[in-house]
């Protein structure tokens, strides 16, 4: 919300300046986000128009001369309006103008013009002028017209909270700064004079609807007449943020500005019979609004109308036909208010948010409806020359009464950890505006009804908290007692992966958990688990891969020329099982490019066996037994994928992502990608490993080149050898050639064998022996032969 | 005397071309058979009037011989290092070869941070789902349907279901499974309709839990100025201001000193000497009773922080997205 200083200040004298009130506020929680400072600046007078004449070189322009009571101008302008006589707002040369340009003396096709008439859009109290500004006030000539009109005003940009509706108007904030300067909140102006007839005669007013409309006020003025507002009156608006519109307008918004009550005028002539029938709307009625679109109602809007027609969607927004024009004559006011329940539903079911809504949503004061048509009233007879009946229809059947709520002393002392004194306690609730009454251990309090958000002992320790000032609440050390371990055990397993692939090279990567339906569909055949009310299309749904914000990540760095990416992510994804979502915790992988960019004796690329190499990695610091199965998998390359096994389970999938990938992503090169189950690796893993007795006695190796058929899983072999012989410490593979004297559909496979006893020295014969009889097995069962004969 | 022998044995060390011919050389002239040791031992042979002379004259070679050895030893050192050098050389100027370790990320790391800064006041760390219903994110946190509270939690819909706005609802769960006193933090990702430079979609929050017999607003006070200096630097100070949360009361906006000018203003802070990093609060009594915990008996603080938030203001970062972008040089930095 928006706060001109000065009208603050109308309500409340204080000797702070205006930065020390932004920061009393502030610290007493209504937050001021900024003080905004208008860029208008010199002197700006009143004078007036002595002489007008045509230019001398151009028929489109007059030249002018002005005195401000002292001194003489000369002025060249376009404007055909400016009459002899008229007063008008002169900017000196040297004035910066709202818009923050510099008005100067120039020669205009060869007349000087000295000084500039100003437009109100030019004074920045209108969006757009088509001519100079003449002034109608009795304002003596030579004015400082900047000062005169505070045209340099500052204005407030302040944040209230939801709890606060009565902070939604000006007099709230003064309320809150007059308890914190201990001064006094002064009232509205409410006198005006009745006529002789009654509001009964015009206005009839009927509740069908008590649930949305539980109280509704109506006025009647006659013969207002509409013009321009005035200026202070068009200043505050424009510095509060809103447009003038014409004098009746305009006050229903200052009055809703000042007091945080919305209000609403209707042009009398426009409603049948005077008579409002205030009721629920039915489902699917329609109505034009004063935003000039036609609305298809909900049946729970509340709406004003009369026997015929809509005259107001209640408390959001008025119809386009029955507001106030230029040719509006007798007026009817209201003063209303509604159920925020039933204006916040309504005003989603809409999707309108007015001034009107925000206010009524967050709860105005039931109870204020009169004083706040007494200061309309007031204001219209003013500005716009409205004569008053006597009286206001006022339907009121179920009156909302103020709330009591004790506060005990001890209880206060309790949360806030001090102790207030009684004097302070009663003081700050009195300048709240509620009735304390002392009880010696408690206190009995009566809350306002313009503060809906105060309703138990706790919301009275925070009103008191924050007036006093949390600063002089002392810290105490909590007893926190340490229940167990802080971090779980899956916590900390999580941990140490993370650190296990940080040191294998792989950098940590978090993305959005959102993804593109469009290209989950397309690269993984997938449903995925859509959101219902996404923000963009490319985050129409949730991931149901780790993939595609690790492809994203790539694909960015990729466009920036940065091509050996080795990244993971540690994080949810989303599925349908069995039509419920599910999230589970996966471990992606993803690398590409040089497998060791930072070795430039080294330039291989990453391959499949990398990949591989960190799931043997893992499985090796974690004790699972994790192992690949070859697999035909969609979305992956054919020949280059496969399942990740763990006793029996599913845990993972590895691969080579399909060239689908590195089309809808723009990327080159081979990506291979891997992602496992963290709760199921989790569950599986040993935290203590068993340990082997290490022997001393000498080790013999044996090595053999075997030539191994393209689809061949070479993991039988390797198990083949490590339960060949009791002796045997450790299989692996040496080397893996393929070249010009392998046969094109075959791989040279070097396997080695170390053989070793706990218990003596092993014989170069008792090995070979072995070594020879296992490899002849290996030959014979997998149809493999030696490379070397 | 002995002239020609000094000016041929200087001649012979001046010529010798390795260390090796020194040492042999050495040896030869005065090792224990050598041509001066020879000559020291055949004084006693000379006539007992020229031995004082000849003894003096010998010695004087012998040293300048030694010193000549000595001098001669230095300087094929010096020459054998040099080769050695040329051979053994390497440009340890030439960059390192590396085996390339990876990055945290600094949301990760920051968190790690806050985790341990918790768990060492006693704080235990829990974890709950993403997916929520409304019950448990907003209900159950005295945000009924219809608050106007909820417009700051734009949330994300999965038919009945939704993304939780924040980690609070995995303190109603655990509220709802263990009894008091409880002191917890739990961390993770939540989600919000929101993305620009300081909001993203999807952010990670921290929120912590602490219900205890009289816990009060100095306790609050206590806990979170800790946090602050633990994690921002200890001269940092703390300041509640006065906010609004559903789910607590009386509620607070924390603020932390400006590390860059340390409260008297700056362009960092807004010329405010203050800059906002959490919010917090008295757990409301309704929440209390939405999970059977007597708000009598029990008292306690909340509080909650986006990772992120912190993370940009450790680390001086502008843009929330370069969290998501994860461009390989923002993350070298961490
Ligand atoms: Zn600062």
């Amino acid at each position: 919300m928006l706060v001109p200083m000065e009208w603050l200040k109308e309500y409340v004298q204080t000797k702070w300046s205006d930065e020390e009130i932004a920061n009393r506020l502030t610290m007493a929680g209504v937050s001021v986000k900024n003080i905004i400072m208008p860029p208008i600046k010199g002197k700006i007078l009143s004078a007036i128009v002595k002489k007008v004449y045509k230019h001398p070189h151009s028929d489109k322009l007059h030249v002018c001369e002005l005195f401000d009571g002292t001194g003489l101008y000369r002025t060249v302008t376009s404007d055909m309006n400016v009459n002899e006589g008229s007063v008008v707002a002169v900017a000196m040369p040297g004035t910066v103008l709202v818009n923050g340009s510099v008005v100067e003396s120039v020669s205009i096709k060869g007349v000087l013009s000295e000084v500039m008439m100003c437009s109100l859009q030019e004074l920045g109290l209108e969006t757009k002028s088509e001519h100079v500004y003449q002034i109608e006030e009795d304002i003596p000539l030579g004015e400082d017209l900047i000062r005169y009109w505070k045209l340099d005003d500052k204005t407030m940009e302040v944040e209230i909270t939801p709890n606060r509706p009565d902070c939604l108007g000006i007099i709230g904030v003064a309320r809150e700064l007059a308890t914190l300067c201990d001064g006094t909140l002064q009232q509205p102006d409410m006198i005006f004079d009745a006529a002789d007839n009654h509001v009964e005669d015009f206005v009839k007013v009927t509740i069908e609807d008590l649930d949305g409309c539980p109280r509704y006020c109506a006025g009647f003025m006659e013969s207002v007449e509409i013009r321009p507002s005035p200026i202070w009156l068009r200043r505050r608006l424009i510095n509060a943020g809103i447009r003038p519109i014409n004098n009746v307008v305009d006050i229903s918004n200052y009055v809703m500005l000042e007091t945080g009550h919305p209000v609403h005028i209707f042009d009398y002539s426009k409603v049948i019979d005077g008579h409002i029938i205030v009721r629920k709307a039915i489902k699917g009625e329609e109505v034009k609004l004063l935003d000039e679109k036609t609305y298809a109602l909900n049946g729970i809007e509340t709406l004003i109308a009369d026997k015929e027609k809509i005259l107001a969607v209640g408390g959001i927004m008025g119809s386009s036909q029955s507001g106030v024009s230029d040719l509006t004559k007798d007026i009817i006011l209201e003063v209303a208010y509604f159920n925020p329940v039933r204006i916040r539903r309504s005003s989603k079911a809409l999707n309108i948010k007015s001034d009107a809504s925000y206010r009524f949503e967050r709860g105005v004061d039931p109870n204020d409806a009169l004083m706040v048509m007494k200061r309309l009233v007031n204001l219209i007879e003013k500005i716009a020359y409205g004569k008053a009946t006597q009286g206001f229809v006022d339907v009121y059947p179920r009156k909302i009464t103020s709330k009591y709520v004790t506060l005990r002393k001890s209880r206060l002392s309790k949360v806030l950890g001090v102790t207030v004194e009684d004097e302070t306690v009663q003081k700050i609730l009195s300048s709240l505006g509620m009735k304390v009454e002392d009880m010696q251990d408690r206190w009995h309090v009566e809350i306002p009804t313009f503060r809906p958000d105060v309703s138990i002992e706790e919301d009275l320790i925070e009103e008191i908290g924050r007036i006093h000032g949390y600063e002089k609440i002392t810290q105490q050390i909590p007893k926190v007692s340490a229940s167990g371990k802080g971090w779980s055990d899956l916590n900390t397993f999580r941990k140490t992966i993370r650190q296990l692939l940080i040191g294998s090279g792989f950098d940590e990567t978090v993305s959005l958990s959102f993804a593109s339906s469009k290209v989950v569909k397309q690269s993984m055949n997938v449903e995925p688990l859509r959101l219902k009310n996404p923000m963009t299309e490319d985050m129409d749904c949730l991931r149901p891969s780790l993939v595609f914000g690790l492809i994203d990540s790539l694909s960015h760095n990729a466009k920036r020329q940065i091509k050996d990416v080795k990244f993971f992510e540690i994080a949810k994804v989303y599925n349908l099982e069995n039509r419920t979502p599910v999230e589970r915790e996966k471990i992606g992988v993803i690398m590409t490019g040089q497998l060791n960019e930072e070795d430039y004796t080294d330039h291989r690329f990453v391959s499949m066996l990398n990949l591989k190499g960190v799931l043997d990695e893992l499985s090796h610091h974690l004790s699972v037994d994790l192992q690949v199965d070859p697999a035909q998998i969609d979305w992956l390359t054919p020949g280059r994928s496969g399942y990740v096994q763990l006793e029996n389970e599913t845990v993972g999938i590895m691969g080579m992502l399909n060239s689908k990938f590195n089309q809808i992503y723009d990327i080159k090169g081979e990506i291979y990608y891997m992602e496992l189950d963290l709760e199921k690796i989790f569950t599986k893993s040993k935290t203590v490993k068993e340990l082997k007795e290490i022997s001393s006695f000498p080790a013999v190796r044996r090595d053999i080149s075997l030539l191994i058929p393209v689809g061949f899983s070479s993991k039988q072999i390797l198990s083949f050898f490590e339960k060949s012989n009791e002796y045997v410490e450790k299989v692996g593979v040496s080397d893996v050639y393929k070249g010009k004297d392998i046969p094109q559909d075959m791989v040279s496979v070097t396997f080695y064998v170390i053989y070793r006893a706990s218990d003596r020295s092993l014989t170069d014969d008792e090995v070979n022996a072995v070594f020879e009889g296992t490899v002849s097995d290996i030959e014979k069962q997998f149809n493999v032969k030696r490379r070397f004969m | 005397m002995f002239e020609q022998l000094k000016k041929d044995t200087l001649q012979q060390i001046a010529n010798a071309s390795d260390l090796e011919q020194l040492e042999r050389l050495r040896v030869a002239l005065l090792g224990k058979k050598g041509v001066i040791t020879e000559q020291v031992k055949g004084i006693g042979k000379l006539p007992a009037e020229e031995r004082p002379k000849a003894g003096k004259v010998l010695n004087e070679l012998k040293e300048e011989i030694q010193k000549a050895i000595e001098a001669k030893k230095e300087e094929l050192e010096r020459i054998e290092s040099q080769k050695l050098s040329q051979k053994m050389w390497v440009d340890v100027t030439l960059p390192g070869i590396r085996r390339r370790v990876g990055h945290k990320h600094p949301i990760m790391k920051t968190l790690e941070e806050i985790e341990i800064i918790f768990v060492s006041m006693g704080f235990k760390i829990v974890e709950g789902p993403e997916i929520e219903d409304s019950w448990h994110n907003f209900d159950a946190l005295n945000t009924p349907e219809w608050h106007p509270a909820r417009d700051e939690h734009d949330s994300f819909y999965l038919d009945d279901l939704l993304l939780r706005t924040h980690t609070s609802p995995v303190q109603i769960r655990t509220m709802l499974s263990e009894k008091p006193p409880i002191a917890i933090i739990s961390p993770g990702r939540v989600y919000r309709r929101d993305y620009d430079a300081t909001h993203l979609p999807m952010f990670t929050q921290v929120e912590g839990l602490y219900v205890d017999e009289d816990v009060s607003v100095g306790h609050l006070k206590y806990t979170l100025e800790k946090f602050a200096q633990e994690i921002f630097g200890k001269q940092r100070r703390i300041r509640l201001r006065p906010s609004f949360f559903p789910f607590t009361e009386p509620s607070f906006e924390v603020d932390v000193s400006c590390g860059v000018c340390g409260g008297k203003g700056c362009q960092a802070c807004g010329y405010s000497g203050w800059l906002e990093i959490l919010g917090a609060g008295m757990v409301h009594p309704n929440v209390f009773k939405n999970v059977g915990y007597d708000p009598e008996r029990w008292t306690g603080f909340a509080f909650g922080m986006g990772v992120e938030r912190i993370t940009m203001l450790k680390y001086n970062i502008k843009d929330m997205r370069d969290f998501v972008r994860n461009d390989k040089r923002f993350l070298e930095n961490f």
